[in-house]
């Protein structure tokens, strides 16, 4: 059985530094089963038999988002074997909270000091012998990227594994001990157990209401009854509820017991973080400068290190050296034809359009670690929440929809580092509102269409997607089931720090390669499932290889018309477009241009425009086009970040209604302006 | 009594009582937020929401709405 070795803390304490220093690199990460929450596990270097899971921050054993619920599970169901605490010197009086829970458990403890080297700077002190006497736990101390120094900690973790248990003396008054004692035993009349958690422990959770625990204790309603009377009794007594007599307690005891063994700086001193903040959160600098950062943040990733390498890999690898050598090939060793084009156009087209996307993601992961990692992100949200909350939205959206400028599938992995749930959700949805550059040919040929104002379209549909957004994200925040799940209004503001070159490393590769191996299978089975229906259909009573107008992709087409009516454009020709346009956008004026071709013998803007019965379903097409369901690139994104097939398809449907809905407005408009 | 979100900038303010008893409650209760707690009023954001506390050796952000349920003396 190997050793389980728990890492708990707050968020932000130094946990993730100390796992990616003590364990193996390339070990597959998933999620933690049944939550889009991601499962760190990983084999200790010098030991494969020791288990060390890095679970997610938490500030008690009371979760409030899913992220917590996973530790407080893994805690008192999973049961490590040992736990190692990881508290920030910086932060102590208040990490000491969850401390003195964790104690409670009676698993061995070992707490980890970090930072301690930052509070020392500041003037502030800890004396770690004190420390572990007032708390009866073995205290160790941390340094940053000492390597020999956390190795040591583990081992001393596993050794302490044997010991089974774990002492937990602090005493809060007020009749606690007898309290509790009288819960122990209702739990035992009862026999309420839940897994190996130690029945005191559990009687602390019901005596401070922790609603989850008593959940998972299945009381039947007579139980509940009784063990109501019983928190009342205790209510009656005390003269408060129990829940905040000791959430009281506890701080008293910690701020008690703390001033033996730990000095802070005096809190009106303004250290480098306060210094820096004067600028960063200052009434005036602090939105043109996070302007001018998402901008900077854009132009790194995209223009500057990321297209140039993504064109690179496609044009001169894919394009000019891969596709023809393998069509040459295959051609040479007398492959059929439409196997040719199976392999070339389908699936290495397909493949290909994904691991492009390498470079511009790893520099977009990046940067935004590093803007995370080093405290930056919280003061984004501080200065932007008033005018995005209303919306669903935060400041965080807004690099993503900067970044779904040049292609919503990064746009799609930026909402990523968004923690809100809500609004993680609601930002996926409408990134892909924002044009990305292969809408770009769409709104050019559109706009050539109108001889004289095609100039005013453009900025017209920019406007219009816009408003989609925000239209879209307040519907979704009012009326949806996500409302309710805005749990971040309070955040910490952490002390500035530089983060490590290691974990930003590590984090990019990882979170890109999820990406990827995610996003081939779904583009794979797109792009050979368009390929085939584009390229066969039915002619005479035969099924062979046809050109798109009878393909069955166009029959599809052909039924789905009558539900395009309202939107003006209703002839199979465009809506097979819209199909095509699936795998890639760009495709969409591409297939449009083929198939007028076949009717007038030559591709130009007139032949294109003859589709439309009037500009008014012109304009309608666009807004369509552009609000959509995204391409299966993006699709594939999503589906990555949200875990489910049935959330991606629901996000689909948002998109695919908002657009129907919009564009249907905007034809409408356009026939009341146009006339025509 | 007041409430936090009527605090002003520079101020230290003692906190007296949490209302409330849903879940955002016992949070600001579980993050120090107790009784007798001395909190600093940093700054307000830009746009005036939400505020920046300092309390307990660390500094966070609550919205004014949120703040309503902190009680000062």
């Amino acid at each position: 059985m190997p050793t389980k070795i728990a890492l708990v803390g707050n968020p932000n304490c130094g946990k993730t530094t100390l796992f990616n220093c003590v364990t193996n690199s390339n070990q597959k990460v998933g999620n933690w089963p049944g939550v889009t929450v991601e499962k760190k596990v990983s084999s200790f270097k010098t030991n494969k038999n020791v288990k060390i899971i890095d679970l997610p921050g938490i500030y008690s054993m009371f979760p409030y988002s899913p992220d917590e619920d996973v530790s407080i599970s893994f805690l008192t169901k999973d049961k490590p074997d040992i736990i190692i605490n990881v508290v920030s010197a910086l932060n102590l009086e208040r990490s000491l909270y969850l401390t003195m829970q964790i104690l409670e458990l009676k698993i061995p403890t070992i707490i980890a000091v970090s930072m301690v080297d930052l509070l020392e700077k500041n003037n502030g002190n800890l004396n770690l012998e004190k420390f572990a006497e007032a708390f009866d736990c073995e205290v160790f101390q941390l340094a940053k990227n000492n390597k020999q120094n956390n190795f040591s900690l583990i081992q001393k973790a596993i050794e302490k594994s044997k010991t089974k248990t774990q002492q937990s003396s602090i005493n809060y008054g007020f009749d606690f001990e007898n309290y509790i004692k009288d819960l122990e035993n209702f739990l035992l009349i009862n026999q309420k157990t839940l897994n190996n958690t130690n029945s005191k422990w559990l009687a602390i959770s019901i005596f401070e209401n922790n609603t989850k625990i008593i959940k998972s204790l299945n009381f039947n309603e007579n139980e509940k009854l009784e063990l109501k009377k019983i928190m009342q009794n205790i209510e009656n007594n005390l003269g408060d509820i129990p829940q905040n007599i000791l959430i009281n307690k506890r701080y008293e005891a910690i701020t008690k017991n703390l001033k033996h063994f730990y000095k802070q700086n005096s809190n009106n001193k303004k250290n480098l973080s306060d210094k820096i903040d004067s600028v960063l959160t200052n009434k005036w600098l602090s939105i043109p400068l996070f302007i001018f950062m998402i901008f900077a943040v854009y132009f790194i990733a995209i223009p500057l290190i990321g297209k140039p390498i993504s064109n690179w890999l496609d044009e001169t690898i894919l394009r000019n050296n891969i596709i023809p050598a393998t069509k040459s090939f295959l051609t040479k060793i007398n492959l059929q034809n439409w196997l040719i084009s199976l392999i070339c156009n389908g699936i290495i087209t397909g493949v290909g359009s994904v691991l492009v996307f390498v470079p511009q993601l790893f520099t977009l992961f990046f940067i935004l670690s590093f803007l995370e990692d080093c405290g930056y992100m919280s003061r984004v949200a501080f200065i932007t929440d008033r005018i995005f909350s209303r919306f669903g939205l935060c400041g965080q959206s807004l690099i993503s929809f900067l970044v779904s400028s040049s292609c919503g599938v990064n746009g799609i992995n930026v909402t990523k580092t968004i923690k809100n749930k809500s609004t993680r959700i609601i930002t996926l949805i409408t990134t892909t509102f924002v044009p990305c550059s292969a809408k770009i040919p769409i709104i050019a040929a559109i706009s050539n269409m109108f001889l004289k104002n095609g100039w005013i379209i453009a900025p017209m549909v920019y406007m219009i997607c816009f408003f989609a957004i925000l239209i879209c994200g307040l519907f979704l925040k009012m009326f949806s089931n996500l409302k309710n799940q805005s749990n971040q209004f309070i955040m910490e503001m952490t002390q500035y720090q530089l983060p490590s070159l290691k974990n930003l490393t590590k984090n990019s590769i990882e979170n890109t390669k999820a990406f990827i191996e995610k996003a081939l299978s779904v583009v794979l089975l797109a792009s050979i499932i368009i390929w085939f229906t584009s390229n066969f259909g039915f002619v005479d009573g035969k099924f062979l290889m046809v050109k798109t107008n009878n393909s069955i992709l166009a029959t599809i087409g052909k039924l789905l018309v009558p539900f395009f009516i309202p939107l003006g454009f209703s002839n199979w020709q465009t809506i097979t477009a819209i199909l095509s346009g699936l795998v890639a956008k760009e495709n969409i004026i591409n297939t449009l241009e083929v198939i007028s071709a076949s009717n007038h013998h030559a591709i130009s803007n007139l032949a294109v425009s003859s589709i439309f019965s009037n500009n008014a379903a012109a304009i309608s097409f666009l807004v369509f086009n552009l609000l959509c369901i995204p391409c299966c690139i993006s699709v594939a994104a999503i589906y990555k970040q949200t875990g489910s097939i049935k959330t991606t398809a629901k996000v689909a449907a948002v998109q695919t209604l908002t657009a129907y809905v919009i564009s249907a407005i905007t034809y409408l408009i356009a026939i009341l302006i146009l006339k025509t | 009594m007041s409430s936090l979100n009527k605090a002003k900038i520079g101020q230290v303010v003692s906190v007296n009582k949490i209302i409330g008893n849903s879940n955002i409650s016992r949070r600001i209760m579980e993050l120090g937020i107790t009784k007798g707690v001395k909190i600093l009023i940093k700054k307000f954001a830009p746009l005036g929401d939400p505020m920046q506390i300092q309390f307990r050796g660390y500094s966070l952000f609550i919205r004014k709405r949120e703040a309503e349920n902190i009680l000062i003396n």
